[in-house]
């Protein structure tokens, strides 16, 4: 039977890096311990899991009022996102497209056009901040399986505007249209932070 | 039977542990990157898993959480700092924005790889790479203050140190050329 051996040490150049990194007081934070409770307690609330005890009106509670305010909007803007507006003059369709929890303020209309080179999406986008640098938005269809094909990207940098996109399927099969934000260098998979998100129905 | 993302979704009270054991350490990370005070920090980081149970039905089941998580953290983060710092509060006329300059999407997001990484050591070996290199403490003052031989607190840090390259290796081969040109010194080993 062998002892294990210690791996060796790491080069100095590759310690200090790390020594570097890890000094950071920020990566040693820890958060207060009676968040958690808190938390789900507030879930519970929201839900309406179990019944509130009356209190005189402090922080929290100013907090509970503006998330269940933010609530019923967000509510109401995803309500109105998602009806479907169906041109009838034409070929075309329009979705509209809501803002999710990551860009509360944004909205879209997208108008679909099945040519016979393919699927043309014009992305008609407003108060989409634009990306930070080092991130891109990409557009995306996907099927009820939950299947993806971008149909290209932008960064919105230059204000609000039109944006034209492909896609080479059928609006038929791919009936949900989402926008995500990318990391640049993170690869060409979903980074699956919806921005926008619309549905075609019917 | 529902995955821990669906019973978050309902907010069944251990799903929302769960998802909170997780990833609460990351988030107060980023949050702490932005936020110096601790009473807003604790305020965002609440609002970050809250925000993040309204908006469950919007992820994307077969993607990462983290990135997702991490996402909302530093948006929430910036907007409870900019509305600390607005002049007025409450129920006033529209107020104009405040300009918060925050440190970079990808630095918040280093933050928060950093983090994770840490939060995955066990225990005897993460409190030696906080004494390490948050304290600054040398091994021998590591191994006195915990009570435990010296070859240990070795064999500890080295093990800490190759879990952390191995886990942060891309972060850590960025860095070297830059630490390496303005530093002198650090941790000790």
């Amino acid at each position: 039977m062998t002892t294990p051996v210690e791996p060796p040490e790491l080069p100095d150049d590759e310690f200090d890096a790390l020594a570097s990194m890890l000094s950071s007081a920020a990566v040693w934070d820890d958060p207060a311990p009676e968040i958690e409770d808190q938390l789900v307690a507030e879930i519970a609330d929201e839900i309406g899991a179990r019944p509130r005890m009356p209190s005189a009106p402090g922080r929290a509670d100013r907090r509970h009022l503006r998330l269940i305010g933010a609530a019923a909007a967000l509510f109401l803007v995803v309500g109105v996102g998602i009806a479907l507006l169906v041109g009838g003059e034409d070929d075309t369709t329009v979705v509209a497209l809501a803002g999710t929890e990551l860009a509360p303020g944004a909205s879209a209309d997208a108008e679909l056009e099945d040519l016979a080179s393919g699927l043309r999406v014009v992305l008609d986008v407003s108060d989409l901040p634009p990306a930070e640098p080092g991130t891109y938005y990409q557009g995306w269809v996907r099927n009820d399986d939950g299947q993806g094909i971008t149909i290209g990207t932008f960064h919105m940098r230059g204000g609000d505007a039109e944006i034209e996109l492909w896609a080479g399927v059928s609006s038929a099969d791919y009936p949900i249209i989402t926008v995500t934000i990318q990391e640049e260098g993170a690869g060409p998979a979903s980074s699956g932070m919806v921005v926008l998100r619309g549905r075609l129905d019917g | 039977m529902l995955t821990t993302l669906e019973a978050f979704r309902a907010g069944d009270p251990d799903a929302v542990r769960v998802i909170y054991r997780k990833f609460a350490g990351p988030v107060q990370t980023v949050v702490a990157s932005i936020i110096s005070d601790p009473e807003l920090r604790a305020d965002a980081v609440q609002q970050t898993f809250v925000k993040a149970w309204k908006a469950a039905s919007t992820f994307d089941a077969d993607r990462e959480l983290a990135p997702w998580l991490y996402s909302i953290a530093r948006r929430t983060a910036i907007d409870v700092l900019r509305a600390e710092k607005r002049p007025t509060r409450g129920d006033h006329a529209p107020e104009t924005d405040v300009a918060v300059t925050p440190l970079s999407f990808e630095r918040t997001w280093e933050a928060f790889e950093i983090r994770r990484a840490i939060d995955d050591l066990p225990p005897e070996e993460r409190v030696v790479m906080k004494l390490a290199h948050l304290d600054g403490m040398t091994q021998s003052e590591i191994s006195r203050a915990l009570d435990v031989p010296l070859g240990t607190i070795k064999s500890r840090a080295n093990r800490a140190h190759r879990r952390l390259a191995a886990a942060l290796r891309h972060l850590v081969s960025e860095n070297q050329t830059a630490v390496s040109d303005v530093e002198e010194g650090g941790a000790p080993r």
